[in-house]
């Protein structure tokens, strides 16, 4: 049965809208299908300005739809084409498509916007590298890729463009090929991602065969949910007594996700990516990559069983906790972003498993803002310093490029949460109350050695302050500690500066304004209800608990104390805190274990790389004694045949073929005197033939 | 038969003498065609082909092809032969010189001439020609008819003719052209 | 003379003058080594050719003129032909500075 989907009437609003997302995802591709070809031919050094116009054009068309999307009042649509056809399944085709709700258009907007600044900023910071232009073509591909996942309309979909984005930020990470570290840390991601996929592979490949084909995203009536709904009776009854299937395959497909955002087993790929260029930095850890896996997770939320959300917490939480304290010891300004991105990620994971994933996506868009413009600042700095990453080096900045330290001050605020009561004009706030809400919430429902779930998150509200004030105050504080440094380091250019104060001014004036915090609360819960999550407890009333004592102690007061100490510590360089170490031996050893991130490269050399080098050792030896022996002995045998049939060939066959030639040489020999190369002698002949042939007529006649 | 071929009191001189002429033209012509053979200097060659040229147009008028004889005497005599003097000269430095041919080359090409010539005698002498009066001849072999059928019958060909002409025109330029 | 007047000339008289035009020609082009010998018996045969389809124009075929139509594309060709072989000729003579066609063996088996 070849059943095609149905899909309702778009509005004109809705067609409008499936329009502008179309070309907002497709310019980034022409920007860089034009750049490919053209780039060093035409454009040269205007290539920079064409791939942001392109990307500004792109952000102007997701900006209208989403302005379209809100006032509109516009239902979410799907829009989709019979892409492959799958024979002898129930949904008949997979297609190809749009999918379009306020997800959607907001990550539309955010990506846009962040990809358009990022474009800017490279202009000021690739300048003068050799591949100038080829750079350009790759950002804008490495942003189609994002913007078509976030608009797929079906897992497939998703994941051809999941795949877009790994080859993408393969290319980007290692831009600078001639150098090893980014040789490496190319491959690195690129397998850590592959190892992951395997994971989305699996469970996409349960869903597709227990879903007859029906992969699509929700709202839509050939949607997996609704089908999976429908198969096992209702969403209320999955969640009460769900099948192991659809807990493998939501687990597997949150490993496409561990992978692409850098989670617990295969994180260590994001920090050893800072060998890309700061631009790509920038947008890996905010806007594209890395916030693919959140958004997967979040879309795949209804499939989620109770078991895949507590897999799915256990993850965030320990990718929370373990990089907070990484980020904590790092030197490298580069690496302690990383390490602080790892943690935000953890708290998105988090946020997503237990339940809270209007947060999650929410502190996705706040923290792409806040993170794109402290890499954009880090990479100013480096830049200005002679690609010193180091800060111990550093110390004092802000005197000589203020309004880089003013940016990298607010991101840092808004990164820590600071508020007041439950009041803040940084985003930051909102957006990690919220989840540390719902990571409460799930606590509270789990009970038990379940409450880590609500410790561990609020430690990290403490631990986030104070490495961000430590590195803060590392970079731009206190007196400079390589006074050489020092005296080269000026402002950075306006085209790296802008973006910063752009995407600056978006951490601050983020969703909380547009869209009120208690509205947020409620469609969190009616989200909750739609889904059949029936077992996680009102967030309301709990909310309220939470602000009336809790959260003023904990964040706003908080956040404000550890970064007043860490500013306090680290001020001076490195002195109390090298005091603090001696004193205290048990930290010393956590020091040096987060120093060492935990050991995990080391782990999975042993582990992994020995293993399989052991393995590949033992399957050589199987080859070199056992395949290559019997290959030998054939060998021999053959050699032997060959000396056979060569005897033959060269006596009977060769002796037969010789003849022939022989034959043929002496009747050409023979022949040739007949062929003297004279008109005389051919016209003789020609005459002595006509002769003949009278002579033979006349006898013919004359019968 | 040559009597009636130019109907008319006036002609009738022309029928007395006509037996006359066709001995001389024929003499002529052979004569001159064997002395080509026998000549050893190409341009006596050239000259002597200019007689035997001149010969079959004479035979071509006998047989009231006026048309026939003028075109043989303008394109072949003044125009071939003038062609074949011509290289004649662009190809020796001695127009004098002489190519000698072996005597036993002579013989073979003599006995070889003769033996065709004996077959195409017995060839002809079993071959019954049914001739027609010669009636018609006077009607039809005017310049007239010829013009009708040459641009009517014979349309194709004439313009493939003129064609040819071309092409020879181009590619004999081009080949003998002075190389740079 | 009226031996002469009965010596009435008619088609086998003509075809004789013709058997000896295409001997002599065959016989210039075997003996002569020059080229435009050659080229001088080529037209000899030719002219046997088209003396031959004038005579049974005019004694077989008296209807129609399709025989000197023959004789005229004849000349044509005599004449192109005679301008190609020039050509070729000329170009030989300068290869080879002779014009003694039993050098030109390049073709040899």
């Amino acid at each position: 049965m070849h059943a095609m989907l149905t899909l309702a009437e778009l509005t004109s609003d809705q067609e409008l809208i499936r329009k502008l997302l179309f070309c907002a995802t497709l310019l980034p591709l022409v920007s860089s299908i034009f750049t490919l070809f053209l780039g060093t031919k035409w454009l040269k050094k205007q290539t920079g300005q064409f791939a942001v116009a392109a990307m500004a054009m792109s952000f102007v068309c997701a900006l209208y739809a989403a302005f379209k999307f809100t006032t509109g009042d516009v239902e979410p649509f799907t829009w989709a084409i019979p892409w492959i056809p799958i024979p002898g399944r129930e949904a008949g085709y997979l297609y190809l498509g749009l999918f379009c709700d306020q997800l959607t258009v907001a990550l539309m907007v955010m990506v846009t916007l962040i990809s358009t600044l990022v474009h800017i900023y490279s202009i000021g910071y690739m300048e003068g590298d050799k591949r100038y232009e080829r750079f350009f073509c790759y950002l804008s591909a490495f942003t189609f890729s994002m913007l078509g996942i976030v608009t797929a309309n079906g897992l497939m979909q998703l994941f051809v463009f999941w795949e877009l984005v790994g080859l993408t930020s393969y290319l980007l990470i290692g831009f600078w090929f001639e150098k090893k570290g980014p040789q490496q840390a190319c491959k690195k991601a690129f397998v850590m991602n592959r190892v992951g996929d395997t994971g989305f592979l699996i469970g996409f490949g349960i869903l597709f065969a227990q879903l007859g084909g029906k992969v699509l995203l929700p709202a839509t009536d050939g949607g997996m949910f609704d089908a999976i709904a429908a198969e096992l009776g209702g969403k209320a009854e999955i969640m009460a007594n769900p099948p192991m299937w659809l807990t493998i395959a939501g687990i597997g497909l949150f490993f496409g996700a561990i992978g692409k955002s850098a989670q617990f087993p295969l994180h260590t790929w994001l920090p050893d990516a800072m060998e890309g260029p700061t631009p790509v930095s920038s947008i890996v850890h905010s806007a594209t990559m890395v916030a693919a896996g959140v958004y997967l997770t979040a879309r795949i939320f209804p499939i989620l069983t109770p078991a895949a959300h507590l897999f799915v917490c256990i993850i965030g939480l320990i990718t929370l906790v373990m990089a907070a304290c990484m980020a904590m010891v790092m030197t490298d300004i580069k690496r302690v972003l990383a390490y602080s991105t790892l943690s935000q990620l953890g708290y998105m994971i988090l946020g997503v498993g237990s339940g809270a994933y209007i947060f999650a996506l929410f502190h996705l868009v706040t923290h792409a803002f806040f993170k794109c413009c402290l890499f954009q600042c880090s990479g100013s700095v480096i830049n200005m310093a002679h690609h010193q990453q180091d800060m111990r080096y550093y110390g004092g900045l802000a005197r000589k490029m203020p309004l880089t330290a003013l940016a990298y001050g607010i991101c840092t605020l808004t990164i820590s949460g600071i508020g007041f009561g439950s009041w803040s004009f940084l985003s930051g706030f909102y957006s990690k109350d919220g989840i540390i809400l719902g990571s409460y919430n799930y606590a509270h429902a789990l009970g038990g050695w379940g409450n880590l779930f609500l410790w561990g998150p609020i430690l990290v509200a403490y631990i986030t302050p104070f490495y961000m004030a430590r590195s803060f105050a590392l970079t731009f504080l206190g007196k400079p500690r390589d006074q050489h440094l020092y005296d080269h380091v000026k402002e950075a250019p306006k085209t790296m500066v802008g973006p910063q104060l752009v995407l600056a001014l978006f951490a601050i004036i983020s969703v909380p304004w547009i869209l009120p915090w208690e509205d947020m609360i409620e469609m969190s819960q009616q989200s909750l209800v739609a889904n059949g999550v029936t077992w996680i407890p009102g967030l309301h009333e709990l909310h309220e608990a939470h602000h009336g004592i809790a959260a003023p102690l904990l964040f706003g007061l908080a956040g404000l104390l550890m970064i007043g100490v860490g500013i306090w510590m680290y001020k001076d360089g490195f002195g109390k805190a090298e005091f603090l170490l001696k004193k205290a031996p048990g930290l010393k050893m956590l020091h040096t274990w987060a120093l060492n991130k935990f050991y995990f490269d080391h782990l999975y050399d042993v582990f992994i790389v020995k293993m399989t080098k052991c393995f590949a050792g033992i399957c050589s030896f199987i080859d070199k004694w056992g395949v290559d022996g019997l290959v030998n002995v054939a060998g021999i045998w053959t050699k032997g045949l060959a000396k056979f049939t060569g005897g033959f060939d060269n006596k009977v066959v060769d002796g037969l073929v010789n003849g022939a030639a022989n034959a043929t040489r002496a009747g050409g020999q023979a022949l040739r005197t007949t062929q003297p190369g004279r008109i005389r002698v051919y016209v003789s002949l020609l005459f002595v033939g006509l002769i003949i042939a009278l002579m033979f007529a006349l006898t013919l006649v004359a019968n | 038969m040559f009597t009636t071929l130019a109907a008319g009191t006036e002609t009738d001189s022309l029928a007395q003498v006509a037996p006359f002429l066709y001995l001389i033209f024929a003499a002529i012509t052979i004569l001159s065609a064997w002395m080509i053979v026998i000549s050893q200097n190409i341009v006596r060659m050239a000259m002597y082909l200019l007689f035997t040229l001149g010969g079959v147009a004479g035979l071509y008028f006998l047989m009231s092809a006026e048309f026939l004889a003028a075109i043989q005497l303008i394109v072949y005599a003044g125009g071939t032969l003038i062609l074949i003097v011509f290289g004649v000269m662009l190809t020796s430095k001695n127009p004098f010189i002489r190519l000698q041919s072996m005597l036993w080359e002579r013989c073979v090409a003599i006995g070889l001439g003769l033996l065709l010539a004996m077959l195409m005698i017995i060839a002809l002498a079993n071959t019954p020609i049914k001739q027609t009066g010669t009636e018609a001849v006077a009607q039809n072999h005017d310049i007239h008819t010829l013009a009708i059928t040459m641009l009517s019958k014979y349309l194709v060909p004439f313009e493939v003719a003129a064609v040819l002409l071309l092409v020879v025109m181009i590619g004999a330029a081009f080949m003998a052209r002075r190389r740079a | 003379m009226t031996m002469l007047a009965l010596f009435q000339p008619g088609l086998y008289h003509l075809l004789a003058v013709s058997i000896a035009l295409l001997t002599a020609g065959v016989a210039v082009i075997l003996t002569k080594r020059n080229a435009v010998g050659i080229l001088m018996g080529v037209e000899l045969i030719l002219n046997a050719a088209g003396l031959n389809f004038v005579a049974f124009n005019r004694y077989v075929w008296a209807n129609a003129v399709d025989g000197q139509m023959f004789t005229l594309f004849i000349i044509v060709l005599a004449a192109a032909e005679a301008a190609v072989a020039l050509a070729i000729f000329l170009n030989f003579y300068n290869n080879f500075d002779t014009i003694n066609v039993d050098q030109a063996d390049e073709l040899q088996g």
